[in-house]
C-alpha cells in the first residue's frame, strides 16, 4: 500500500442533478431485485398469462368472433394476483427494509438526496418490475393473438386498453403495498410474508364477511375482488361484479398511494446519524 | 465569518426535557478537527444539525458557506460521512458499492467509477475491490466505509470512531491513512472519537462538548500551550535516594503514579544526572510533561470519577 | 512462589476446520495481565475455554487451579465480561445485575445490595433504574462489567471492555481495574488499544494464530527482540559531542542525527546504556535535556513481533 494522494483534479467536477442521483438509486435497486425469485415469477406470469390468453381467444375465435372480454379471462381466477404477490414480495419487500437492516440508509440520506427522492427511486424500481409483470404479459398475449390472427384489430386495441388500465391500477396498488410493508421492518423476509399475509387475509376474510353480511361496501376491502372488478370495467364486460369498477380503481390506486405516503412517513422516523 | 469551515451561531436543541445543545456558538477553521465529549454531550445532535437532518430550536449553522437549514443538499454534496456502525451492503462488491455512492453524491457515472478505483487503491483495497463485501474482514470494511465517505472528494468529511473494531495493526494503518488524508490541501476532517490520544496525533483543532455546552474549542496548540511546564522523570532503582538528591540540590520533586515530576530549566537539568549517579539509579525517561487533549478534557469535565453524564 | 492464576499447556481448540487455539502455552500470574493480538487470533476462544463454555480438544487448562470444564466451584471466583452479550432490554440495569446474582445463588437482599454497589463502582448509579434499552453502547459495556464484578470474584476476565465507552467512562474503568489489582484481585483484559493496556500493566500475553508468541514483562520481551536494537532518543544542544561519548560504549550499534538538538542512539543493551549514562553525563559534563526510549513500549513490541509471524 502506498501513501500517495488519489490522482484526480480536486473539486472541479460538475455535480449531476437530482434526476441522475435518483436514477442511480433506482437502477441499482432494479437490478438488485433481478434475482431468481423475481425472474422466475415474472417468467411464469408471462407464460401463464400468454397461454391463457392465446388458448381462450383461440377457442373463442373457433366458436364465433373473439371479443375483448375473452382476453380478460386471466383475471377471473386468483392465480394472477397471487403471481403478482410473488413479484411484489421479491421485488419490493426488501426495497426499504434491506437498507434499514444493513444500515446503508445512513449513507444514502447523508448524501444530497431528499428522503422523497430516495423513496421515489425505490418506487420506480419496484414499480418497474410490477409494471412489467402486470402489463407486459397481457400485451405480449395480444401480440401473439394478433400474429396468429385470432381476433380483429378493434378487439385487439380494446384488449390493449384493458391490459394497460388494469395493469397500471394493479401495479400502483402492489407497489404501494410492497413499499408500505417494507418500511415497517428491517428484514425483507418479514415484509415479504406480510405482503402475502395482508392480501390473503383481506381476500379470504373479505369474501367470508361479504358472504355473511351482504354489505355492499365490504367487498371493497378485498383487493382481489377490486382487481377483478377493474378488469371487468376495463375490458368492457357486461356481467355484474361485487364492486363498481371505477370505485374499485379509485380504491386500489388510493390504497397504493396511502401506503406509499405511509412508507414515506415511516422512513422519516429513521435516524440517519446514530449515537 | 468568511473562510470558516463551520460556523455555529447560538444553537439550541431540546428533546423533551433534555437540552441536547444549549446556546452553542463556535467557529471552526479548515483543518483536522477533533470532536470530543462524553455520551450525551450533544456531539451526535450537532452532526445531525450540521448536515441539515434536524432543525435547531434556535440559532443557525453554516457549513462551507451554506446554511444547513436553507440549503441542506448543498451542504451534503460537499460533505462525507463515515459512520461508526456497519452500513455496507454485503452483496455488492467494494468497487460497486463505492462507485454507486459516488453517483448518489452527484458524480457522473464514469467519474464515479474512476474515483472509486482511485480511492480504493489509495486505501489499500486494490486487490479486494472486485470481491463482495460480505467476504471482507473488519479492517477492510472500515476502509470501504472511509472510501465511500471520500469518493466524491468532499472538502469536509465527518469520521465517527474510524478505528472501532480494528486490531492494533489495523488501528495503526487507519491512523496513518487519516494522517495522509489530513495533509491534502483543501480537505478538512471532523474526527469524533472517544480515544483522545488518537486525536492528539491527528488534530490541529478541537471542539469539546459536555452536556450540550462547549467547554473548549480552537487550535490545539494554543489550548495546550498553557499546560506545559514540568518535566517528567522515570527511573529504575532507589527512588528515595534519588529524590533526596534532587531536593538537596534545591529542586522540588513530586512523586506521582510511578513518575517523578519536577520543574527544570536547562541550567538545572544536570542535577538529575548527578543525583542519579550518586543514588546508583538509571534515568530511563526524562522529558517535558506533554500536554494532551486527553489531559485537557479530563481537567475540564467535572468529577471524572463519576462516569458518564446520562 | 505463588501458584499461577491461569495455566495453559498445549491447549488446542478447533471448530471443525477453523482454528481457535493451536498448542497455546501460557502462564498468567497475579495482578493485571494484558491479552493482545490480531482479530481471529484466538482471544475469545481462550476466554470461552476459561469460563467453561467450551471444552479443550487437547492440552490442559487450569484457572485458579481448577479445570474449567466440568468443575463448577470455580465459577463463583471468576467474573467474565464478554465482548458481545445479550442484555435483557426491558429490564432496568439494577434488576438485570440483581437477577444474574440470584441465578448465581445469592439471596435476594444481598443480590440487590451487591448489584447497587457494583453499579456505583462503574459510575452508573444515576441511570441504574432505567431500562437497558435506553442505554448507550458505552453504558452497556459498563453494566456488563458491573455484573462481572458484583459477586466479588478473585479473577476477572474482560474481553474488550472499553468498546464504545466515552473518555470519562474509560478513566473510571481503568481506575477501577487498578483498584481491583491493589485489593489483591487478578485481571485478564484483552484490548486492541495498546496504549491503554500499557497504562494498566507491564504483564502481557501476545497471541497470534492460536499460539502465544510472547508472554511476560513487556520490557523483558523487548530486550529479547534482538533484531531491533533499542532506539533511544536524546535531546541536547551539542549532539555531536554527546554522540562521540556514547559511541564509545560497545553495545551502541549506531547513532543518528534526526534534526537540530536531537540524537538517536541504537543500543543492543539498554540496561548497560542506562546504567552507564548518569556517570558519563557527570564525568564528561554533557548537557542532556531529555532522554527517552522511542520503542520500549507495547506498540513497538507488537509491531516487531507481528513482523516475525507474518
Amino acid at each position: 500500500m502506498s501513501i500517495s494522494a488519489p490522482r484526480y483534479a480536486a473539486g472541479t467536477v460538475v455535480r449531476t442533478g437530482r434526476g441522475s442521483r435518483i436514477l442511480a438509486i433506482a437502477s441499482r435497486e432494479f437490478f438488485r431485485r433481478a434475482r431468481a425469485a423475481t425472474l422466475l415469477s415474472v417468467s411464469l406470469t408471462f407464460f401463464v398469462v400468454v397461454t391463457v390468453i392465446v388458448v381462450t381467444v383461440f377457442f373463442a375465435s373457433l366458436l364465433g368472433t373473439a371479443n375483448a372480454g375473452d382476453f380478460e379471462t386471466v383475471y377471473e381466477s386468483p392465480v394472477w394476483p397471487f403471481l403478482m404477490l410473488i413479484v411484489a414480495a421479491s421485488a419490493g419487500a426488501g426495497s426499504l427494509a434491506d437498507d434499514v437492516g444493513d444500515r446503508s440508509i445512513s449513507l444514502y440520506l447523508s448524501r444530497p438526496v431528499h428522503l422523497v427522492d430516495y423513496v421515489a427511486a425505490k418506487t420506480v424500481a419496484c414499480g418497474g418490475w410490477l409494471l412489467i409483470s402486470t402489463v407486459g404479459p397481457g400485451l405480449t398475449g395480444v401480440a401473439v393473438t394478433a400474429a396468429l390472427g385470432y381476433a380483429s384489430a378493434s378487439v385487439l386495441l380494446a384488449a390493449i386498453a384493458g391490459f394497460v388500465a388494469t395493469g397500471f391500477v394493479a401495479a400502483v396498488f402492489f407497489t404501494g403495498l410492497a413499499l408500505g410493508l417494507s418500511s415497517l421492518t428491517n428484514r425483507a423476509l418479514y415484509s415479504g410474508v406480510a405482503i402475502f399475509g395482508v392480501v390473503l387475509v383481506l381476500y379470504i376474510g373479505g369474501s367470508i364477511v361479504a358472504g355473511i353480511t351482504g354489505n355492499i361496501y365490504v367487498p371493497y376491502a378485498n383487493p382481489i375482488e377490486n382487481i377483478r372488478s377493474v378488469a371487468h370495467g376495463a375490458f368492457g364486460l357486461s356481467g355484474t361484479t361485487a364492486t363498481e369498477p371505477a370505485a374499485s380503481a379509485v380504491t386500489l390506486v388510493g390504497a397504493g398511494v396511502v401506503l406509499w405516503v405511509f412508507a414515506l412517513w415511516r422512513m422519516r422516523r429513521v435516524e440517519v446519524i446514530s449515537e | 465569518m468568511p473562510g470558516a469551515l463551520i460556523d455555529v451561531s447560538d444553537v439550541s436543541k431540546r428533546f423533551g426535557t433534555v437540552d441536547a445543545l444549549s446556546n452553542l456558538s463556535v467557529d471552526l477553521a479548515p483543518g483536522f478537527i477533533g470532536l470530543v465529549g462524553p455520551n450525551g454531550s450533544g456531539k451526535t445532535t450537532l452532526i445531525r444539525l450540521l448536515l441539515g437532518l434536524l432543525k435547531p430550536d434556535a440559532g443557525t449553522l453554516t457549513v462551507l458557506g451554506h446554511d444547513s437549514q436553507r440549503d441542506p443538499l448543498d451542504v451534503r454534496s460537499q460533505v462525507g460521512y463515515m459512520p461508526e456502525h456497519d452500513c455496507l451492503s454485503p452483496d455488492m462488491t467494494g468497487i460497486g458499492f463505492v462507485s454507486h455512492m459516488g453517483r448518489v453524491s452527484g458524480l457522473p457515472k464514469e467519474v464515479a467509477i474512476g474515483r472509486a478505483h482511485d480511492v480504493l487503491e489509495f486505501l489499500g483495497l486494490a486487490e479486494e475491490r472486485y470481491r463482495k463485501i460480505r467476504e471482507y474482514s473488519v479492517g477492510m470494511r472500515q476502509r470501504v466505509k472511509l472510501a465511500q465517505a471520500i469518493v466524491h472528494d468532499p472538502p469536509l468529511c465527518f469520521l465517527d470512531e474510524p478505528t472501532a473494531g480494528l486490531d492494533p495493526a489495523g488501528r495503526e494503518e487507519m491512523l496513518n491513512l487519516l494522517r495522509a488524508l489530513g495533509r491534502l490541501p483543501n480537505h478538512s476532517f471532523v474526527l469524533s472519537t472517544h480515544l483522545l490520544p488518537d486525536a492528539d496525533g491527528l488534530c490541529d483543532q478541537v471542539l469539546m462538548l459536555n452536556a450540550g455546552r462547549r467547554i473548549a474549542s480552537g487550535s490545539v496548540r494554543e489550548l495546550l500551550a498553557s499546560h506545559e511546564g514540568e518535566s517528567v522523570i522515570r527511573i529504575k532503582g532507589d527512588t528515595d535516594r534519588f529524590v533526596a538528591g534532587l531536593t538537596r540540590r534545591g529542586l522540588s520533586p513530586k512523586r506521582m503514579d510511578g513518575e517523578i515530576r519536577v520543574g527544570l530549566s536547562p541550567e538545572t537539568t544536570h542535577a538529575v544526572f548527578e543525583s542519579a549517579m550518586e543514588a546508583g539509579v538509571q534515568v530511563r525517561y526524562l522529558g517535558r510533561s506533554v500536554a494532551t487533549i486527553e489531559g485537557l478534557f479530563m481537567a475540564r469535565v467535572e468529577q471524572p470519577e463519576k462516569g458518564g453524564s446520562e | 512462589m505463588t501458584d499461577p492464576v491461569i495455566q495453559a499447556m498445549d491447549v488446542t481448540k478447533r471448530y471443525g476446520e477453523v482454528l481457535g487455539l493451536n498448542g497455546f502455552n501460557a502462564t498468567i500470574g497475579p495482578g493485571i495481565t494484558g491479552l493482545i493480538g490480531p482479530n481471529g487470533a484466538g482471544k475469545s476462544t481462550l476466554f470461552r475455554l476459561l469460563v467453561g463454555q467450551l471444552k479443550v480438544d487437547a492440552g490442559e487448562l487450569r484457572i485458579l487451579g481448577y479445570n474449567p470444564w466440568g468443575e463448577g466451584e470455580f465459577r463463583r471466583k471468576v467474573g467474565y465480561c464478554p465482548e458481545h452479550s445479550t442484555l435483557l432490554e426491558w429490564m432496568t440495569a439494577r434488576d438485570f445485575v440483581t437477577s444474574l446474582l440470584r441465578v448465581d445463588g445469592f439471596p435476594k437482599e444481598e443480590a440487590i445490595e451487591r448489584a447497587t454497589r457494583a453499579i456505583a463502582t462503574v459510575g452508573l448509579t444515576e441511570a441504574q433504574d432505567r431500562a437497558l434499552a435506553t442505554y448507550s453502547k458505552g453504558m452497556r459495556q459498563r453494566i456488563k462489567l458491573a455484573q462481572s464484578i458484583a459477586h466479588d470474584p478473585e479473577l476477572i476476565l474482560l474481553d474488550e471492555p472499553l468498546n464504545g465507552v466515552d473518555p470519562v467512562g474509560r478513566a473510571t474503568v481503568m481506575s477501577l481495574l487498578r483498584k481491583l489489582q491493589q485489593s489483591g484481585r487478578h485481571v485478564l483484559v484483552s484490548s486492541h488499544v495498546l496504549y491503554e493496556v500499557e497504562r494498566l500493566t507491564d504483564q502481557i500475553v501476545m497471541i497470534t494464530n492460536g499460539r502465544a508468541i510472547a508472554e511476560g514483562d513487556l520490557h523483558r520481551i523487548r530486550d529479547l527482540i534482538d533484531a531491533h536494537p533499542h532506539v533511544i532518543d536524546i535531546e541536547t544542544p551539542d549532539p555531536r559531542r554527546v554522540a562521540r561519548v556514547l559511541s564509545t560504549m560497545d553495545h551502541v550499534v549506531s547513532v543518528e542525527f534526526p534534526g537540530d538538538g536531537r540524537l538517536r542512539v541504537r543500543s543492543r543493551s539498554p540496561e548497560e546504556f542506562y546504567r552507564a549514562l548518569p556517570g558519563l553525563v557527570v564525568q564528561e559534563g554533557l548537557d542532556i535535556r531529555a532522554v527517552g526510549s522511542a520503542d520500549d513500549n507495547l506498540d513497538a513490541v507488537f509491531r516487531y513481533l507481528s513482523e516475525g509471524s507474518r
